[in-house]
């Protein structure tokens, strides 16, 4: 290339650089703010989406009548369960590269519920991949078993997690886990055990049921479907209740947020609206409709999430002071940049890829039985 | 052995080793699974022939099995880095965290978006998109390759970082009167490319490829001797015999030139895995196999080829003066930066045991490809029915080799090169262990003398060790150099593997993590045998009803789109 022209290349962004506005929202701080809006989106797609299919993991024998209709449920999320989980993983990645002390300390502190999870995720793509080569009826039903408890199991220690983090747990100055000397055999996990975790995991339970069944509804058609649908009113409304008691607990046990109130009034009203949309959208015979709101509203509850806990990463129980904030807890300014150009180049892509996935398996189907049919006839 | 049990470096160690060698028994078959399905659907693409459309769906098949497997164990190291190794993760996460997370944003999401098309879209799309997805994963796998790899390679060979305090409140972050330091990153392009990274990323790929070819071998040859899916099992064979032979050759050359490179850069890895306990002025013999006595510090029942470890390092025996060329031995190190040598050894030698059987027999089997007769030698398809054991094997050790010769560090110090007549590098200070008072440390700046520092050590690294003669140079190492420079090895910019475990954990919480991973990974041992099994026998074209057919791969075609003129599917708008 020309030299003259690279010079001026050169100058024209040296100088765009040091414009203030630039210069401002690439200090480290706005930085630091930029990649916790990166992690809560990461987690909001996770959530939206291997949402639905743990949810049709916790709901696999609510609808389904035999292992032939639970083997063509499994089937609807089989081609996308998988890059569901790629949310997780990025969200990892990403989490330890901008905030390697905060990665360091969530994880180590809450290392065996992690552990369990990862057990429950390895046991569930197990039985979503080997219940069909079960032999008899009965391993089949095992598999399924697994296949649901597993899901169950993992989406509560999820939520419960979530819960934990928003409530604080007791971590001391070296950013570690003090469980007491004392400590019995269960101290870690019994740590995270309060009523507000418990409520979230909870909440994550049937949220996910009900985001799972709407899921169902919109990839299914016929007699299947008219089930899915009547599935709905009973999940709705353990759904309610257990939101209603969450967001009582939360208020309760969490700090008031004072700055930006505003931002939690308005998206705790979408979320509400949301919330009350859903029997509206299946009572007009909308799935997608349907779908959207319980995506908005799992979305909705990451943000408050995000918000609530913003600088934090996580609080301490023991000391205020020795909470670890987005700043503390970030990674250098080089490395969040370079970062950042990654998610730039890399985001586009992921988009077009899960849309070609979408787009490959769209269209419904009727996985009713035809042989339970004519038995039930 | 209880003490080893409460221990919780041992015992995290443990737990990794035991997640990441089960999960690496899928990676390298399905990246190489990978290349050869990439050739079948051209194949099917260009002639349009059913067999290969047969064949290529059928190792579709085999590839989804391993691949849901791959990805649901290896999820798991991932959050290990935080759960055991914290301090390890504060330490690196500048650097190390970003190429993660860039596998996931630039690789995983590739690979598991196109796979679903592979597997469960072959009614759904054209043959030429799902050439293109078969594509898409296929290069997916081998970038996620490329970054996990990169990355192991910088805590192998770290370039292109700094090490600083962490800050907390604006003030360097103190523990236990102890400052918290992390390695910053200066220059990414520098870490990605690091000098071992592009050695290690061949020899995995060549690894991989040689992994997918055996198994594919395997159960064509078992076809082909029972007699059975003859047109698919030959053709199978023969794409795979080709990538096996390239992959064996291309393990040996590669694996040798990340011999020259461990050589360089971490000359005791070396000395451990070719059981060398002794620097000698003397040319250095190379053993074929023996016995490593730590306790001892020599090789038991060895069996020596006199200078052919000289003769592989330095491709020569004598320097230009006629000295013969060392190479350095674990006393090139202090004794608490060794690794311990049994594990290393053994796993490298079985490694490179395991490669030249393999080689052998690609050899062989191109041999009687090549004469027309290979369908004929029984007693070798039976030996390629087991060769994917050895393979498998191969593939595992090699990385104990890498990793438990790096011991006991984590972050491994890096070997920058110092042009020392420049003297641009800051003096180092030098540390005696057996001297007393103000005397056990000395400074020295690179470019003085070495004479007479014999039994001084860099803090945390390697022994200075001149020759008998006296002469002024670093031993051994600094042999393919420039005049000039040398490699000086800076331990305050590593960590040891000690170091880097969190701080809060419990060895019976680890214990109890080890033995639940245990039992699914045994579970899943046996699942996976069994299905594996069943869809040998079933193979690519009996003609067998839908329900035993078998697989949640056929079950969910079945629901997604096969079987659907059975249930009738029914868009939207088409019901009556």
């Amino acid at each position: 290339m020309n030299p003259d022209l690279l010079t001026l290349v050169e100058t024209g962004l040296q100088s765009a650089v040091q414009t203030p506005r630039v210069a401002e929202i690439m200090s480290p701080d706005w930085l630091c703010h930029l990649w916790f809006v990166i992690l809560c989106f990461l987690l909001t797609g996770y959530a939206i989406l291997d949402g639905f299919d743990l949810g049709v993991g916790i709901i696999h024998f609510l609808v389904a009548r035999n292992d032939r209709e639970r083997a063509a449920q499994a089937g609807v999320i089989g081609p996308f369960w998988d890059g569901n989980e790629v949310w997780l993983v990025t969200f990892g990645g990403a989490l330890f590269a901008s905030f390697p002390l905060a990665y360091g300390s969530i994880f180590s502190a809450f290392m065996v519920p992690v552990m369990i999870v990862l057990f429950c995720l390895i046991l569930r793509a197990t039985s979503l991949e080997f219940r069909s080569k079960a032999g008899s009826r009965f391993m089949k039903f095992v598999w399924d078993l697994a296949f649901s408890v597993s899901s169950l199991l993992a989406t509560f220690l999820f939520g419960a997690s979530v819960g934990a983090v928003m409530g604080g747990i007791p971590i001391d100055d070296s950013g570690a886990l003090k469980l007491g000397d004392s400590a019995g055999m269960l101290a870690e996990i019994t740590f995270a055990i309060t009523p507000l975790s418990v409520a979230s995991g909870m909440l994550a339970v049937t949220l996910f049921s009900l985001h799972g069944l709407l899921f169902l509804n919109l990839r299914t058609t016929g007699d299947y479907q008219s089930r899915v649908r009547k599935a709905f009113p009973p999940l709705y409304a353990a759904f309610v209740v257990v939101f209603v008691v969450t967001t009582i607990l939360a208020l309760r046990d969490l700090p008031p947020v004072g700055r930006s109130a505003i931002w939690i009034a308005i998206v705790a009203t979408l979320n509400v609206l949301a919330v009350l949309n859903l029997p509206r959208a299946m009572y007009y015979g909308r799935p997608w409709g349907a779908f959207m709101s319980s995506s908005l509203v799992i979305a909705a509850l990451v943000f408050l999430f995000g918000r609530t806990v913003h600088p934090n990463l996580l609080t301490s129980s023991l000391d205020p002071s020795w909470n670890i904030d987005i700043f503390e807890a970030a990674s250098t300014k080089a490395t969040m940049l370079t970062m950042l150009v990654v998610v730039c180049f890399g985001v586009p892509f992921v988009m077009l890829y899960t849309a070609i996935t979408y787009w490959t398996f769209r269209g419904t189907l009727d996985l009713s039985d035809d042989d339970a049919q004519e038995d039930l006839h | 052995m209880i003490e080893l049990l409460t221990d919780i470096e041992v015992m995290s160690r443990i737990q990794f080793a035991m997640t990441i060698s089960f999960h690496y028994l899928f990676p390298p078959l399905t990246i190489g699974l990978g290349f050869i399905l990439v050739a079948m659907e051209w194949k099917w693409l260009r002639t349009r022939d059913p067999v290969w459309e047969r064949t290529a769906r059928f190792w579709t098949s085999m590839f989804a099995i391993n691949f849901a497997l791959g990805v649901a164990t290896g999820i798991v190291m991932e959050f290990e880095f935080g759960t055991n190794w914290s301090e390890y993760s504060r330490f690196v996460g500048d650097v190390f965290g970003s190429m993660l997370a860039a596998e996931g944003l630039w690789a995983f999401f590739l690979e598991s978006g196109f796979l679903a098309v592979l597997v469960f879209g072959w009614d759904r799309v054209t043959p030429r998109f799902h050439f293109f997805a078969t594509l898409m994963v296929c290069l997916g796998s081998t970038f996620s390759s490329i970054w996990i790899v990169m990355a192991n390679s910088w805590m192998q060979t770290p370039t292109g970082f700094a090490v600083e305090p962490m800050l907390r409140d604006g003030i360097p972050w103190v523990v236990d009167g102890v400052v918290v330091n992390r390695a910053v990153l200066t220059d990414f392009f520098g870490a990605l490319l690091n000098p071992s990274s592009a050695n290690r990323i061949t020899h995995v790929w060549v690894g991989a490829a040689t992994m997918g070819s055996f198994f594919v071998l395997s159960i064509s040859s078992y076809w082909i001797l029972r007699g059975r899916h003859m047109a698919v099992a030959t053709r199978s064979f023969a794409f795979a015999l080709v990538l096996g032979a390239i992959g064996t050759v291309g393990a040996m050359l590669t694996g040798d030139a990340n011999a020259r490179m461990v050589a360089v850069h971490q000359p005791v890895k070396l000395a451990a895995m070719e059981g060398v306990y002794e620097t000698r002025d003397a040319l250095t013999p190379i053993t074929i196999m023996g016995v490593p006595e730590d306790s001892k510090s020599r090789l038991a029942y060895e069996v020596p080829i006199p200078a052919g470890l000289t003769a592989l390092v330095y491709r020569r025996l004598h320097d230009e003066q006629g000295r013969p060329l060392a190479v350095p031995g674990l006393d090139f190190a202090p004794p608490e930066s060794r690794p311990k040598t049994m594990l290393v050894y053994a796993s490298f030698h079985i490694m490179v045991g395991c490669g030249t059987l393999l080689v052998g027999l690609a050899g062989l089997g191109v041999y009687f490809w090549i004469r027309g007769t290979l369908w004929n030698q029984r007693w070798l398809l039976m030996l390629f029915v087991i060769a994917v054991v050895p393979a498998a094997i191969a593939n595992q050790v090699g990385w104990y080799t890498a990793e438990t010769g790096r011991q006991p560090w984590i972050v491994h110090p890096a070997s920058p090169r110092v042009d020392a007549s420049q003297g641009v590098m800051s003096p180092l200070w030098l540390v005696n262990p057996e001297a007393e008072g103000d005397s056990r440390v000395r400074q020295w700046t690179p470019g003085d003398p070495v004479a007479g520092l014999e039994g001084w050590y860099y803090p945390y690294g390697y022994r200075i060790s001149s020759n008998s003669d006296g002469g002024h140079r670093l031993l051994g190492l600094a042999e393919d150099l420039p005049d000039g420079e040398a490699l000086v090895y800076d331990g305050t910019r590593s960590m040891r593997t000690s170091e880097g475990v969190s701080r809060s954990l419990r060895s019976s919480a680890i214990l109890w993590a080890c033995l639940m991973f245990l039992l699914i990974y045994v579970l899943l041992a046996v699942l996976w045998t069994v299905v594996l099994n069943h869809k040998i026998h079933t193979g690519p074209d009996d003609d067998i009803p839908e329900d035993d057919q078998g697989g949640i791969v056929v079950a969910m075609r079945r629901a997604v789109g096969e079987i659907t003129s059975m249930t009738g599917l029914r868009r939207r708008g088409d019901s009556p």
